[in-house]
């Protein structure tokens, strides 16, 4: 899984700290889904995309080969 | 960061358990070492736990999906690793391999619970994700 939450950060001039603290999460974990390691909960990913003004496709993005 | 109440209760705890562990190993001669140990290992972690914040863990929510989806990992690999220890303490004593008392495998049972439940948290926090 691939994420454009970096972009969306910069285009709002956004730390990570502070979408971490949008959404109600560690910082580490903001780091986790940038490197696109870790899998977000539907709910988390609906408040990431709603904290970047955004929708959830936009920010997560699926390879087709994925499962 | 203020202290919350479950900290000092953990730290509370922790601090009579290590007290337990010391005074019963300078007044008991006939209780197994093995459970003094244990009391003790269980004391520190309790210690640990309420310390938690002031080391290292300052900023941001204690725990979200992701710390809340690795202690599970953690807890099911420490289960899985006690439930294989058990069976085979089970063979060794039904093969007649080992003589083990009823205290010491208890003892014994309690020890690695801990240790594997703290290990695991600490090779998946520090992997960072379980998938």
């Amino acid at each position: 899984m691939k994420t454009r939450i970096k972009e969306f950060r910069a285009r709002y001039d956004l730390a990570q700290e502070d979408l971490a603290k949008k959404v109600g999460v560690r910082r580490e974990t903001i780091v986790f889904l940038e490197k696109g390691k870790y899998n977000p909960s539907l709910r988390l990913a609906h408040d990431i995309a709603r904290a970047l003004k955004s929708r959830i496709d936009e920010i997560f993005i699926f390879e087709d080969d994925e499962n | 960061m203020k202290t919350t109440k479950t900290d000092k209760i953990m730290m509370g705890l922790g601090l009579v358990l290590c007290i337990c562990a010391v005074a019963l190993l300078m007044i008991s001669e006939t209780i197994d070492i093995v459970i003094i140990l244990a009391l003790f290992v269980a004391g520190v972690i309790g210690l640990i736990t309420g310390f938690s914040k002031y080391l290292g863990y300052r900023e941001g929510p204690r725990t979200d999906e992701r710390t809340r989806k690795l202690s599970a990992f953690a807890t099911t690999h420490s289960w899985f690793i006690t439930f294989v220890l058990v069976n085979i303490l089970f063979l060794l004593d039904y093969f007649d391999r080992l003589k083990i008392t009823v205290s010491q495998i208890l003892g014994l049972i309690f020890f690695v619970m801990l240790l594997t439940m703290v290990g695991m948290n600490v090779y998946f926090k520090r992997k960072g994700y379980a998938e």
